[in-house]
C-alpha cells in the first residue's frame, strides 16, 4: 500500500511523470527548457537518495542543483557577449567541476548497502 | 598500412590470451566480474568514446562553435550520475543474481520472459546499426588519416576486433578497451596542445574567432539555445541508458569499486574531450586565418592533422581506430549475448555455449562490415539507431524502474516498447522537428509516461 511507502519512494513517479511532461513541452514553450534540464538532472542523481538517505548526499545534491542552477542561468544571461558567455560555459559548467563530482560521489559513498 | 598490421597483430595476442581465460558465460561476458574501478573506468570511457568525438566533434565545433560544447558539457556529471543513478542498483543486482548481461538484469528485477526478449532485441537492433556505422567510419577514417583504401581499413578495425572480441569475450575485450582508452586519452591531450600551439595558443584563437567568427563564440555559438539545452540533457541523462556503458557496472568485483569509479570516468572522458575543445577551437581559428581550407565542417580534424605534420596524422589515425575498435568490441560481444543467451531463454530454452557466441560474434562483425562497407544509404538509416534510440527505449527502466518498487513488468516492457517506437518515428521527420524536440529525449519521456501510468493502473 502506498501509505506503507516512505514519502520519497512516492515522490519518484510524480517527479518522473511531471518532469516528462514538461520535457515534451520544453521546445513549444523555451523558457521551460533551462528548468527542465536543471531539474532532471538533479532529480536522476538524486535518484540514489531513495536508496540511501544520508545527510551528506542530500547536501551534496543540492550543491549540485545549486551550481546546475548558476551555471545554467549564467551561460543564458551571456548568451550575447562572444568571450564572457564562451568563458562561462567553459569554466563554470565544464572545468570547475571536473574534480568536484567525483570528488562528492566518493566522500558520500557508503561501503554498507542499506 | 604497417599500423593496420601492428593492430592485427596485438589483436591476435590478445585473443590468445582472452582465449585461455574465458572459461564460462561470466568471464565471456561479464570480464568474469573480477574488475576494479580503474580498468573499468578507463575502458568504459574507451568504448564511450567513438571517432565522432576526434572528428565529428571539432568538426561540429567549425559549424556552430560553442553551441557544440553543450554535447560534452554535462562530462563533470555523467561519471557520478551514472553510478548514483543506475550503478548502485545494477551492482547489487548482479551481487545478488549474478547477472551478466543487461537483459538479463532488466529480466531479474521486472521478471518475465516477455522484458528480456524486448530488451535483448533493442540491444541487437541498435548494436548491429551501430557497429555498421563504426566500419563504414573506419572506412572513410582510414583513408583521411591513414591513407589507406576504405574497405581495407574497416576490413582491418573489424577483423582485429573480431579476433579478440570472438576469442576472449569480454576478458580481453576489458584489457583492450582499457589500452585502447589510455591511448585515445593521452594522444587526445597531445593533439590538442599541439592544435592550440600551431594556433598560437587559446586567447590568440579565440581572439581570433571574435574578429573574423563572433557568431562561433557566446554561450551558444550558432546554436538554437533549447538544440542546446536539449543536446546537454540528452547527453548526460542518455549515459544512463546506454548499454555499452551499463555493461561496465556489470564486470565490477564488488561495490566498493564504485567509489572510485566517477573519479576515473570523469578523468579519462575529460582527457579524450580535449581534443573537441582544443582541435575544434584552434583549427576553427586557423580556417578563420586561411591557413586551413575547409570542404565540410568535418574536414576540420583531418586538415588540422595536416597542418601539424605526419607525425599528429598518425597519432589521430590511432586514436581514432582505438576509439572504433573499444566501441565495436562491446558491441559485438552484447549482441552475441542478446541471441545466444537473452532470447534463447526469454522463449524458454537453454542458452548456447561459447563457441556458439564466437560464432555469433563472428556473424555480427561480417554483417555489419558488409552494410558499412557497401551501403551508404543502409548506413545512414542505421545511423538514426544510436544514442537516441537507446535512450528512448531504456532511459526508463534503468533510472526509475530500477528505483521505483511499484514499476511493474507490464508496464516497463510497455516503456520500453514505446520509447522504441517513438524515437524511430520522429527521427523519420527529424528536419521537420522544432529546435530542442530530441527524439531520443521524447521517446524516453512517452516511455517514462507509460512506465508510471501502467504500472499505477495495475496495481
Amino acid at each position: 500500500m502506498d501509505a506503507d511507502r516512505p514519502p520519497r519512494l512516492l515522490l519518484v513517479p510524480v517527479l518522473a511523470a511531471g518532469l516528462s511532461l514538461a520535457l515534451l513541452a520544453a521546445p513549444f514553450w523555451p523558457v521551460l527548457f533551462p528548468v527542465v534540464v536543471g531539474s532532471a538532472g538533479v532529480a536522476a542523481c538524486a535518484l540514489a537518495l531513495v536508496r540511501r538517505r544520508s545527510r551528506p548526499l542530500l547536501r551534496a545534491i543540492a550543491g549540485i542543483a545549486v551550481w546546475l542552477t548558476i551555471g545554467l542561468a549564467g551561460a543564458w544571461l551571456l548568451r550575447e557577449r562572444p568571450l564572457a558567455g564562451m568563458a562561462w560555459v567553459l569554466a563554470v559548467l565544464y572545468l570547475l567541476p571536473l574534480p568536484v563530482i567525483p570528488w562528492l560521489y566518493w566522500k558520500t559513498f557508503q561501503e554498507r548497502r542499506e | 598500412m604497417t599500423a593496420l598490421a601492428v593492430l592485427l597483430l596485438l589483436a591476435t595476442g590478445l585473443a590468445w590470451w582472452g582465449a585461455r581465460r574465458a572459461r564460462d558465460s561470466a568471464d565471456y561476458f561479464a570480464a568474469g566480474h573480477r574488475a576494479g574501478a580503474w580498468l573499468v573506468g578507463v575502458a568504459g570511457t574507451a568504448a564511450a568514446v567513438s571517432g565522432f568525438t576526434f572528428v565529428g566533434g571539432p568538426g561540429l565545433f567549425a559549424a556552430v562553435g560553442a553551441g557544440s560544447l553543450w554535447i560534452i558539457l554535462s562530462a563533470p556529471l555523467t561519471g557520478a550520475l551514472q553510478c548514483w543513478a543506475v550503478g548502485e542498483p545494477v551492482v547489487a543486482l548482479v551481487e545478488r543474481r549474478r547477472v551478466v548481461t543487461i537483459p538479463e538484469l532488466l529480466a531479474a528485477r521486472f521478471g518475465g520472459s516477455a522484458m528480456r526478449a524486448l530488451a535483448a532485441t533493442v540491444v541487437v537492433v541498435g548494436c548491429v546499426a551501430s557497429l555498421a556505422v563504426q566500419a563504414r567510419a573506419a572506412a572513410v577514417l582510414g583513408e583521411d588519416f591513414l591513407r589507406v583504401p576504405g574497405a581495407e581499413a574497416a576490413v582491418a578495425v573489424m577483423l582485429a576486433t573480431t579476433a579478440y572480441t570472438a576469442l576472449g569475450g569480454m576478458r580481453a575485450g576489458l584489457v583492450a578497451d582499457a589500452v585502447q582508452g589510455a591511448v585515445m586519452a593521452g594522444f587526445a591531450v597531445l593533439l590538442a596542445a599541439a592544435a592550440l600551439a600551431a594556433a598560437g595558443g587559446p586567447a590568440a584563437a579565440v581572439a581570433t574567432l571574435q574578429r573574423a567568427r563572433p557568431e562561433l563564440l557566446g554561450s551558444f555559438g550558432a546554436t538554437a539555445p533549447p538544440r542546446a539545452w536539449a543536446w546537454y540533457l540528452l547527453f548526460c541523462l542518455g549515459t544512463c541508458a546506454q548499454p555499452h556503458y551499463l555493461q561496465k557496472f556489470l564486470f565490477l568485483r564488488s561495490r566498493a569499486e564504485l567509489r572510485l569509479l566517477p573519479a576515473v570516468l570523469t578523468g579519462a572522458l575529460a582527457a579524450t574531450l580535449a581534443v573537441w575543445i582544443g582541435v575544434g577551437l584552434a583549427g576553427s581559428a586557423l580556417a578563420a586565418r586561411g591557413a586551413l581550407t575547409l570542404g565540410r565542417p568535418d574536414d576540420l580534424a583531418p586538415r588540422t592533422m595536416n597542418l601539424l605534420g605526419p607525425w599528429a596524422v598518425l597519432l589521430a589515425g590511432v586514436a581514432v581506430l582505438a576509439a572504433m575498435m573499444s566501441t565495436a568490441a562491446s558491441f559485438l560481444n552484447m549482441a552475441a549475448a542478446a541471441v545466444t543467451r537473452d532470447l534463447r531463454e526469454a522463449l524458454g530454452k537453454a542458452p548456447l555455449p561459447i563457441p556458439a557466441a564466437r560464432v555469433a560474434t563472428v556473424l555480427f562483425a561480417v554483417a555489419a562490415t558488409a552494410i558499412g562497407v557497401t551501403s551508404e544509404r543502409a548506413v545512414v538509416l542505421l545511423g538514426l539507431v544510436g544514442w537516441g534510440f537507446f535512450t528512448a527505449a531504456l532511459l526508463p527502466v534503468m533510472t526509475v524502474g530500477l528505483a521505483w518498487h511499484r514499476a511493474t513488468a507490464r508496464g516497463a516492457t510497455a516503456a520500453v516498447a514505446v520509447g522504441a517506437i517513438v524515437d524511430l518515428a520522429l527521427e523519420a521527420f527529424r528536419q521537420h522537428l522544432p529546435p530542442g524536440l530530441e527524439p531520443g529525449l521524447a521517446g524516453a519521456a512517452l516511455g517514462m509516461l507509460v512506465l508510471v501510468a501502467i504500472s499505477r493502473r495495475i496495481r
